[in-house]
């Protein structure tokens, strides 16, 4: 098969929907949240935010961005797209891509806080997270 | 049809003609006979004996040549006698070598008979246009290193007759930075010849071997080069570092809708001996961050604590914030303040750190000492390591380990290397055994390795895992099929978690269609579980599997790829209630990629995708990306250089809005070794105190400056004011004091008498650097063209010229009426040099700053509407003064003459 019908076909594949079921009683997290953590090795802060841009059932999607304190005292800027879901009343699963590359987030929703851990695929980075709810 | 209408047409139609009108007293000029010749060509004219002299008896004949043309055979004599026939005299001339191309008027004959009636008859020539430009210059430059930066002379010599106008255009290998030292249009006269220079960085990523640098002369509206000159580059190294530590001082400053950020810091980093270099840093923290901060790490404004290094090829010392991998088993990632040392020969390698765990925020405490010995001998490497790693507070449990570790590894036999670790490791959880085990096979179409560790307490002990299993493996088929294929395992506790296991799996296959097309296809897996160590969140995993199939395409300097995937994501999660909920859904791909480097435009990175999810694994539907990065795009400001960089990402997820992130960089290289630094950007994801994205605009501005210590300087050279101008020093020729003196990378500023030093190791051609010298002043023509290291380096006094052309009325009283706009006004000096006067009004030509000396002003009028004569001046430029001449030029005699009758009437054209 020539190339461009490669691409064809993989054009084709790729616009074709797939199916799913949202969860109707998930707790509600849109809205701006303060986003604080820490990497465990090598150490480092965490100081942000989330922002939980839409909520489709148990489907979320928004924004982060955080300022990264390391060891050195070098401070990084990073930021990346959010999605992930609520599943319930009271846990969060949701990853944050930063530069191509997934950081995974679980965590227990109380009230206006979420706490949890996180862990970052490939490189094996872990440490904890907090979001305080700023504003819905 | 009129006479008016008839001399209307003559002079439009004839450009040159003849004028019959007496122009000395009792002669009566004749029409001009005009032939077309080359130089040194031959050329026969005819002149016919006037027939006004049809019937007189005798007749005699007088050549006086014009201009140095040489005729050949009798110059005077009888044109007829007595009862002999008429018949027309012919003259044979040699076109003079040196002649312009245009009209040349070459020579009168004059006809008498016996009554005293004279007859002239004005001989022209018209030169033919001979177009001869060649290029010249260096053809082998050997020994280069990369990092080196050297001048190369070329000149541009003009062999033909009439004026060109070139462009130099320079084509040297890709990602070297070549930079010409003039404007690239160049005007050449004449039998003139134009020196320059082009400066050339060899980068430090050159491959050794040879490259090809191409410099050509094209016309302006030619594609096609006139004339090309190829110059071989020999890289054989890496280039030794220029002596003396760079000093460099950096102010910045960032600013957002959050406010601004300033930062200063100094940056120390050189050789201070042959093999000995030391870098530094001193940059105080920033007060700000945020949106601040990260325009000013945009431009390279990162704020740091101090460290410092003293370090040569193969070892280094390290203080202040500093990290070392001491070894596997002994201690990984050790990272904080203190003092490191790393040696490394051919035969024995030694770690070693001594110093404090360091935190971002919070107080940490501990110990870090550790080091390793490792000697290298015929029957392997063997050696061991020590440590004492102990870090408390932060975040987590803190890191702990006490450990000795013994190490072999084996020569190659046959093909294979074998290695193994044994440890005694003792951690906040215990005490136990660690091992690594390594088994490695190499030939040249396979390649095979297998690696087992056991680190008790993983990372929370100094260690990259607890678990480790690493299997890769890379054969090929043929010439063009090649599969590889990956295992992965690793088992790991942490701060964090009570556990994590990562399991992977490749296999892949890349099959070259043709030498420019090839094929992939490979498919993977891998797992990843976590379990929790606290009641806070349960255990959580996930799991990709996936079949991806690719093209990838490439010619020269493009490149493109498309790659499709179809698998499917799972993701798993025990929720708080113990329930275990697990959602897996369907993934496919597709992604695009293009980059092309041009040889002047930097690179452009262009790339697309789009990605659909089945709903259930938290993933949007569709997530569409493209982006786009044009590099590296180097920027003319006269001999400066700067470079551009800008790239956009545009990335869509699902329903939300499209975020949209854009960067501009621009570095540019300022007068007086400054470097500036100017980045913007706007990035939603980065916001200021309100939450708002907006524009992130920085910039950075450092100087350099390199210190020198005496033993590393060169010997002493002179800067002098070369009075007699024949390029050498005299006695009695004085120092210029404050002229800055390059050789490559390294500059000197001459003391009060004119002396430099210049660093003993410096490489290229040593040059004046002509901003430095004071006004009047300019560096020998001679220097552009040498092909010598010099230690004296001759500088000139200038004075000025200006030139005004006049025009004068020729012999037969005729003012020529035309623009001198387009003619060209130029010095030639007594070595063949040329300088363009520069327009300063209608007929005003202005050269400023022109070595003193003895010039022949000469012109070409090949673009004046009329052909105009000039006689040769000597111009004589004195020191800082002007020199004015008056340039009167004359136009060529004009003959008129009326066509033949048309056979039918009409308008008159």
């Amino acid at each position: 098969m020539r190339p461009a019908r490669w691409l064809v076909t993989l054009g084709l594949l790729s616009a074709c929907t797939l199916p799913g079921e949202p969860d109707a009683n998930a707790a509600i997290v849109r809205g701006e949240w303060e986003f604080t953590g820490t990497q465990a090795a090598p150490q480092a802060t965490i100081t942000g935010y989330l922002t939980i841009q839409s909520q489709n059932g148990d489907l979320i999607t928004g924004t982060a961005g955080w300022e990264e304190r390391d060891g050195f005292g070098v401070v990084r800027s990073a930021g990346g797209t959010v999605s992930g879901r609520v599943i319930g009343e009271q846990d969060v699963d949701f990853d944050i891509t930063l530069d191509g590359v997934s950081r995974r987030h679980v965590g227990r929703i109380r009230a206006d806080t979420m706490d949890g851990s996180w862990v970052q695929f490939g490189d094996g980075r872990t440490g904890s997270f907090r979001a305080v709810r700023a504003r819905p | 049809m009129t006479l008016s209408v008839t001399v209307r047409r003559a002079v439009a139609v004839l450009f040159g003609a003849a004028a019959m009108i007496a122009a000395r007293a009792g002669a009566l000029r004749l029409p001009t006979v005009v032939s077309e010749g080359v130089p040194r060509g031959l050329v026969t004219m005819i002149v016919p004996i006037p027939a006004e002299l049809a019937n007189a008896p005798e007749v005699t004949f007088e050549v006086r040549t014009l201009g140095g043309v040489e005729i050949l055979g009798r110059l005077r004599g009888p044109a007829r006698v007595a009862g002999a026939p008429s018949r027309p005299r012919v003259l044979t001339l040699r076109v003079p070598a040196g002649a312009d191309a245009g009209m040349v008027d070459v020579a009168e004959v004059t006809f008498r008979d016996r009554e005293g009636r004279e007859f002239v008859v004005p001989l022209q020539l018209r030169v033919t246009v001979v177009r001869s430009l060649t290029v010249m210059g260096t053809l082998e430059m050997r020994a280069l290193r990369a990092g080196d930066r050297l001048d190369l002379p070329y000149r541009i010599i003009n062999a033909g007759n009439a004026t060109d106008t070139v462009r130099i255009v320079v084509r040297g290998p890709l990602a070297w930075g070549t930079r010409l030292d003039r404007d690239a249009t160049v005007i050449v006269g004449p039998r003139a010849q134009i020196a320059f220079a082009v400066s050339v960085g060899v980068p430090q990523a050159a491959n050794i071997g040879d490259h090809t640098l191409a410099v050509s002369i094209l016309s302006l509206t030619g594609r096609e080069p006139i004339a090309t000159v190829y110059t071989t580059l020999g890289i054989t190294g890496r280039a030794g570092q220029v002596a003396g530590v760079v000093i460099r001082p950096s102010i910045a400053l960032a600013s957002t809708s959050s406010g601004t950020a300033t930062f200063s810091g100094v940056e120390i980093a050189g050789p201070v001996r042959a093999g000995v270099s030391v870098r530094a840093q001193l940059t105080p923290a920033i007060a700000r961050g945020g949106m601040t901060s990260q325009g000013l790490a945009a431009v390279g404004a990162l704020s740091a604590p101090f460290a410092a290094s003293i370090y040569g090829e193969n070892w280094d010392v390290s203080a202040g914030n500093t990290s070392l991998q001491i070894a596997d088993l002994t201690g990984v990632n050790v990272i904080g303040r203190g003092v490191t040392a790393h040696v490394e020969q051919p035969e024995f390698e030694a770690r070693a750190i001594v110093g404090t765990p360091s935190s971002g925020s919070r107080d940490v405490s501990g110990e870090l000492i550790g080091g390793g010995y490792w000697r290298n001998t015929g029957r392997g490497r063997v050696g061991g390591s020590v440590s004492y790693l102990r870090e408390r507070g932060g975040f987590g449990a803190g890191r702990e380990l006490r450990a000795v570790a013994a190490d072999y590894r084996s020569p190659v036999i046959r093909t294979f290397t074998l290695g193994a670790s044994l440890a005694h490791r003792s951690t906040v959880g215990g005490q136990g055994l660690g091992y690594a085990a390594t088994i490695a096979h190499e030939r040249p179409d396979q390649r095979a390795s297998l690696r087992v560790a056991h680190a008790p307490g993983g990372t929370a002990a100094f260690a990259r895992a607890e678990d480790e299993f690493q299997f890769e493996a890379s054969r090929a088929l043929s010439e063009r099929w090649w599969v590889d294929a990956s295992v992965q395992k690793t088992t790991d506790r942490g701060t964090v978690f009570a556990g994590m296991q990562a399991n992977s799996w490749s296999l892949g296959q890349r099959f070259a269609l043709r030498p420019d097309v090839a094929l992939t296809l490979r498919g993977q897996a891998s797992d990843f579980t976590v379990t929790s160590s606290g009641a806070d969140i349960g255990d959580f995993g996930a799991r990709d599997r996936s079949l991806v199939g690719g093209v990838e395409w490439r010619r020269g300097l493009l490149g493109v790829s498309a790659e499709g995937s179809y698998g499917d994501m799972t993701r798993r999660t025990e929720l708080f209630s113990g329930a275990l909920d697990e959602a897996i859904a369907a993934q496919r791909g597709l992604r695009l990629t293009a980059s092309r480097a041009f040889e002047r435009w930097g690179s452009l990175d262009l790339n697309s995708s789009i990605e659909q999810t089945g709903a259930g694994v938290g993933v949007p539907g569709t997530i569409q990306a493209t982006g786009a990065r044009w590099s590296e795009v180097p920027l003319g400001f006269g001999t400066r250089r700067a470079s551009f960089t800008t790239e956009l990402s545009l990335q869509r997820m699902g329903q939300q809005p499209t975020t949209l992130v854009t960067r501009a960089l621009l570095r540019a290289a300022l007068p007086a070794g400054l470097d500036l630094t100017v980045a913007a950007e706007r990035n939603p994801f980065f916001r200021d105190a309100q939450g708002r994205p907006g524009w992130i605009g920085a910039v950075r501005l450092s100087a350099a400056t390199r210190v020198y210590s005496p033993g590393q300087l060169g010997p002493e050279g002179l800067v002098f004011e070369d009075l007699d101008r024949d390029g050498k020093f005299d006695a009695t020729e004085p120092g210029v004091a404050g002229v800055i003196v390059r050789r490559g990378d390294a500059k000197a500023v001459t003391d009060r008498h004119g002396r430099y030093r210049l660093p003993i190791n410096a490489r290229g051609r040593a040059r004046i650097d002509q901003g430095s010298l004071k006004p009047g002043l300019v560096a020998h023509p001679l220097l552009a063209s040498d092909q010598t290291e010099r230690l004296d380096l001759p500088v000139l006094p200038t004075g000025s010229v200006l030139v005004e052309m006049e025009l004068v009325a020729d012999e037969s009283g005729r003012l020529p009426d035309m623009s001198l706009e387009p003619a060209v006004v130029m010095l030639r000096d007594e070595t063949g040099f040329e300088w363009v006067g520069r327009r300063v009004g209608p007929n005003l030509a202005s050269f400023d700053g022109v070595p003193v000396g003895r010039y022949t002003l000469t012109f070409n009028f090949a673009r004046v509407r009329e052909p105009l004569r000039a006689e040769d001046q000597t111009v004589t430029v004195r020191p800082h003064t002007t020199t004015q001449v008056r340039a009167p030029l004359r136009a060529r005699v004009i003959r008129v003459f009326t066509p033949p009758a048309r056979r039918t009437g009409g308008p008159a054209r």
